[in-house]
């Protein structure tokens, strides 16, 4: 039987326009990532890795292609539908985790539940449930400057994963860390994706994250130069076309 | 809604001085526009009030400054209409403060039957004919100068006499015309102007007439006026509420000059709080990338924004709008300015609709970067911040 792609990039291009110079970021890039997988996109700065990531979070459009994410096309999607899109299906991390420095660590992670149904004690519940799965239940009342570097970036790791979102993007989330702090993160992503079956895309310069990931995606000037296996244990490939 | 408001909280203490200063800025020109808009307002509460009486003013009709006889209100009095007469000199004093002159009017007791609604339960007459230094003052003057009833100050003239005058007040005009007016004895202040070599005791600055009803204030107007055509001192006899808007009117466009002065403080406070809009905005674009990847959409997050806005322009415009209604409900007097007729009174609404001008300008003045920012794709805004 064959796969459900948690990500479908089919002949994605996308142009940006800077003054009168066109940058073509990606140029007809064609990915598959499975259900599940926890995979790598990597390549030197300016190879795309970021516009890949924007496009599969449905924070960016392409300028030619075919966007989807959890079996949805995205690409037509019009900007309250992609935002309430975003909502229910991704989990964003970024490399400088990007807390709201007025909320708390549990206010934070509360964020995107905000945006859902749920009852104040139901949203109780969630938040602490995935500030307990990333091992920081015991700060939630702490403010971002009151955490490491690498406590805040669990916090962004705990927000990305409380509405159980389709798929979780990480932009470098080890990009701001020491060595051991990028070590946990890195553990802690790739948990998360064994024990909850959670796709997971990231972005990243860190060679350490060959060993966590089950298929690296290599860029070099918008094209996709490579498909990869990454040395974790792997499932079925996630490929380039 | 709750966690919005929370939100909103949150981010005006980011940065505390910042907030601060631009509350208290929008508070400051709150104050300065709750009390302009009640200029126009206050002089037409001045003539509508005036307009409800059945009080004529005799002017000299040749020349306005020169005054009219005293003894023309015995002969007015007999005129069909006309049910009390009484001849008014005015006296610009000085209590404490020279730069704040005190308009007085010298009125002999008929006074109180031009004007019976100074005294309606009579204690005011039976005070002022048991003492010749009786005064009685109009309630905002008296508030605005701490004096009580029983006490006794000395007045001095601004004007050519010099003259030191002491005087007892013996009664409070709780009337809302002229709450600004200081009336003494007619006859008091002439001995002391005789003595001091001024001999006009006669010569009064205008005669205020009561008629018997509304419908023959015209007619007796015009008799009065024929009464006296070709006498030494000719009239003109207008409303009550013609010569006050003539008075006020006398002092240039003041309409004309408060709407430029409104418009002038509303453009400033429009401009210093987009100022600060677009800097708070500025240092937020990180914070408003990230919602609207959250899955906020635009609107909530302006909201969030504007809301920041409003709340600022709310607290400004309570602290300013209710400072000005405190110092001005019960009125503020102007002095003698307008003949001792100027005095402000700033009223709920106007309180009310200089609170939702602040309000509404501070919202106005987030627009132009909150559209930006909220219009701007996460991505551009994540490549602007990076």
């Amino acid at each position: 039987m064959a796969d459900r792609y948690a990500v479908d990039l089919e002949h994605v291009t996308r142009i940006y326009k800077r003054d009168e110079f066109e940058i073509r970021a990606l140029d007809d890039v064609t990915v598959k990532v499975p259900e599940g997988h926890f995979v790598g996109i990597m390549g030197p700065s300016g190879s795309g890795k970021t516009t890949m990531l924007n496009l599969i979070a449905g924070i960016d459009h392409p300028t030619t292609g075919r966007v989807a994410v959890g079996g949805e096309e995205i690409t037509g999607m019009k900007e309250g539908q992609l935002a309430s899109w975003r909502a229910r299906h991704i989990g964003l991390v970024f490399q400088f985790y990007n807390l709201i420095p007025v909320l708390t660590a549990f206010e934070n992670v509360e964020l995107p539940l905000l945006l859902t149904a749920l009852k104040k004690a139901d949203r109780r519940s969630h938040v602490q449930a995935a500030l307990n799965s990333v091992g920081l239940v015991d700060r939630m009342n702490h403010y971002p400057r009151q955490l490491s570097g690498g406590q805040e970036q669990r916090v962004a790791i705990a927000r990305a994963i409380v509405t159980d979102p389709t798929i979780v993007v990480a932009d470098e989330p080890t990009g701001d860390l020491d060595a051991q702090s990028a070590e946990d993160i890195l553990t802690l992503l790739t948990e998360l994706n064994r024990r909850f079956n959670k796709t997971i895309v990231m972005v990243t310069h860190d060679a350490r994250a060959e060993r966590y990931v089950e298929t690296v995606f290599r860029l070099d000037k918008g094209v996709l130069a490579g498909v990869e296996s990454g040395r974790a244990p792997g499932r079925a490939v996630a490929t380039s076309r | 809604m709750f966690k919005s408001l929370k939100l909103i909280e949150r981010n005006m203490r980011r940065n505390l001085r910042r907030t601060v200063l631009t509350v208290l800025t929008i508070a400051v020109a709150t104050f300065i526009f709750t009390i302009l808009i009640s200029v126009p307002a206050s002089m037409d509460r001045l003539v509508s009030d005036a307009a409800t009486s059945l009080r004529l003013v005799v002017n000299n009709k040749t020349a306005p400054w020169g005054g009219v006889p005293a003894r023309y209100c015995d002969e007015i009095r007999q005129l069909p209409g006309a049910a009390a007469c009484v001849a008014l000199t005015g006296w610009v004093a000085n209590y404490r403060d020279v730069s704040d002159p005190i308009q007085v009017f010298a009125a002999g007791p008929e006074n109180l039957d031009v004007y019976p609604d100074y005294d309606p339960t009579g204690a005011i007459r039976t005070a002022a004919t048991s003492d010749r230094r009786a005064a009685y003052v109009g309630e905002v003057l008296l508030k605005k100068e701490g004096w009580k009833v029983g006490q006794f100050i000395t007045l001095r003239g601004a004007d050519a006499t010099h003259l030191a005058m002491n005087f007892i007040i013996l009664g409070t005009i709780k009337a809302k015309h002229y709450p600004n007016v200081f009336v003494i004895q007619r006859e008091y202040l002439m001995e002391a102007r005789k003595a001091a070599g001024f001999h006009d005791a006669d010569i009064a600055w205008f005669l205020i007439v009561r008629a018997h009803g509304g419908d023959e204030l015209s007619v007796l107007a015009k008799r009065i006026d024929d009464h006296f055509h070709n006498s030494d001192y000719q009239t003109r006899t207008v409303t009550e509420s013609d010569a006050l808007a003539s008075n006020l009117s006398a002092v240039g466009s003041i309409r004309g000059i408060v709407v430029a002065l409104g418009v002038v403080v509303i453009l400033t406070v429009l401009l210093i709080a987009a100022n600060s809009t677009a800097m708070t905005v500025r240092e937020r674009t990180g914070e408003v990338a990230i919602m609207r990847a959250l899955g906020f959409d635009r609107e909530t997050v302006a909201g969030l924004l504007f809301g920041e806005c409003a709340l600022v322009g709310l607290m400004g415009g309570v602290i300013g709008s209710a400072l000005a209604w405190r110092l001005c409900a019960g009125g503020l007097t102007l002095g003698a300015v307008l003949n001792g007729n100027g005095a402000l009174w700033v009223t709920g609404w106007q309180a009310l609709a200089a609170l939702a001008t602040a309000v509404a300008v501070s919202v106005v003045s987030g627009l132009i970067p909150i559209q930006g920012v909220v219009r701007m794709p996460p991505a551009a805004a994540f490549r602007n911040i990076v």
